[in-house]
């Protein structure tokens, strides 16, 4: 009675473990996750007395950067939403125009590849800075949407 | 007495597999979520319901909503080429159709949940593919709209916050029929001496598949450069193609990678 309880425990027991490996080792269901590496940066002094244009591209250090995961040899189209200016109080700060690069052609699109990874997405941005800007701390408010196609 | 020896030694086996594969993994981030799959195909002649998994992969608890939408393809979201005749550009909408459950979601970090989706037409849709996407966002909270309008620099000079919040649109795609895809090419060089294809698919049908740019030696073809494509129904597309300069090359098309056997098409600038 005692051996064929043991038995039955050891069997039960590795059973258990091989399911619970199994569901874990099982390939994971493909996913969109967006992982935000590096924010856009303005690096230049910006408080001059004329008005002036402040351009991060793509390729710049200061632009953002992002990985996503995704479905694997799918089409990913990436886009910024949201009102186009840094604003502090009643000041604003236009931005005139987002650029896409890295991992992306310049519309924002972009192929997962065959592991799943979108890495390497860079995102700049022109912001055109009125003459004798208000100094403090300009905020902007903007969606990262990506959108499967 | 021996059954609680054994009855013990079982125990003791299950809570070591429990202890080591139960463990829940938490990531430490800021508010963050992940879906599964991102395309979702449904065949409109079935009533079918499917899912997807929405888990939150940060460390704060969020509220999710999930809704319908339907993207232009010209529009910023998609950015799938044009329409060839607007007064058809939203004939494939079945954002209407869509149901889903439940349409906001609460989850803690590391918890997921599952996301039915079904399609009820009232009418008998018309051969052809349909489509829409789902939106998916993080609600905001108090807290986070407090923290994202606080002021972090210094009033004597200048500083810049950008606070990007990330939101993601899922396809789904319904098929009425059996598809019939047929393909136009042109090609053409722009300005700046970057080379182009243009797809143009004039069916009812969306072309989900590949292309393959061949040198065009008609009995040693070469493949240069393969690209990914989406072809709507009613939609022209322009796609740059990285190549060496050349005068005529070959397009070939297919619905699997690597296989371009659906079409060929030779492009002579």
């Amino acid at each position: 009675m005692k051996r064929s309880l043991i038995f039955f425990a050891l069997i039960l027991s590795a059973v258990t473990w091989l399911t619970t490996a199994c569901v874990l080792l099982a390939k994971p269901p493909t996913k969109i996750l967006i992982t935000e590496l590096s924010a856009l940066q303005f690096t230049s002094a910006m408080a001059g007395s004329g008005a002036q244009s402040e351009v991060v591209l793509p390729g710049d250090a200061g632009a953002a950067e992002f990985n996503i995961t995704g479905e694997p040899l799918q089409t990913i189209t990436i886009s910024i939403l949201g009102t186009l200016e840094l604003t502090r109080t009643n000041d604003k700060i236009p931005i005139e125009t987002f650029y896409y690069g890295g991992s992306l052609d310049s519309l924002g699109i972009g192929t997962v590849d065959v592991g799943g990874d979108l890495n390497g997405i860079k995102i700049g941005a022109k912001i055109n800075i009125p003459a004798n800007p208000v100094p403090g701390n300009y905020i902007g408010k903007f969606k990262l949407r990506a959108v499967y196609q | 007495m021996k059954n609680t020896t054994a009855i013990r030694f079982f125990l003791i086996h299950f809570s070591i597999v429990l202890a080591v594969f139960g463990f829940t993994h938490i990531v430490f981030g800021k508010a963050s979520f992940s879906v599964a799959p991102g395309v979702i195909e449904f065949n409109l002649k079935e009533r079918k319901t499917k899912s997807f998994i929405i888990s939150n992969s940060g460390d704060e608890r969020i509220r999710l909503m999930v809704r319908p939408v339907f993207f232009g393809i010209d529009s910023n979201s998609l950015k799938a080429g044009a329409p060839i005749n607007l007064e058809n550009a939203n004939q494939d909408d079945l954002t209407k159709a869509i149901r889903v459950s439940p349409k906001v979601v609460v989850l803690s970090p590391g918890q997921k949940r599952k996301v039915r989706l079904s399609i009820r037409s009232k009418k008998k849709l018309p051969p052809g593919d349909y489509r829409a996407h789902l939106l998916i966002n993080i609600l905001e909270t108090r807290k986070a709209a407090d923290n994202a309008t606080t002021p972090l620099g210094s009033e004597e000079g200048m500083s810049i916050n950008l606070n990007i919040k990330m939101e993601t649109a899922i396809a789904i795609y319904g098929r009425a029929g059996t598809p019939d895809t047929k393909l136009d090419w042109r090609c053409g060089q722009n300005k700046q001496g970057i080379y182009f294809v243009q797809a143009i698919n004039q069916s009812k049908w969306n072309f989900r598949g590949w292309f393959g740019v061949y040198s065009p030696e008609e009995n040693n073809e070469k493949l240069i450069t393969e690209v990914r494509l989406i072809s709507l129904r009613n939609s022209v597309r322009a796609i740059p193609i990285r190549i060496p300069p050349m005068k005529t090359f070959k397009i070939r098309w297919g619905y699997k990678q690597n296989t371009h056997d659906k079409g060929s098409y030779l492009c002579d600038l």
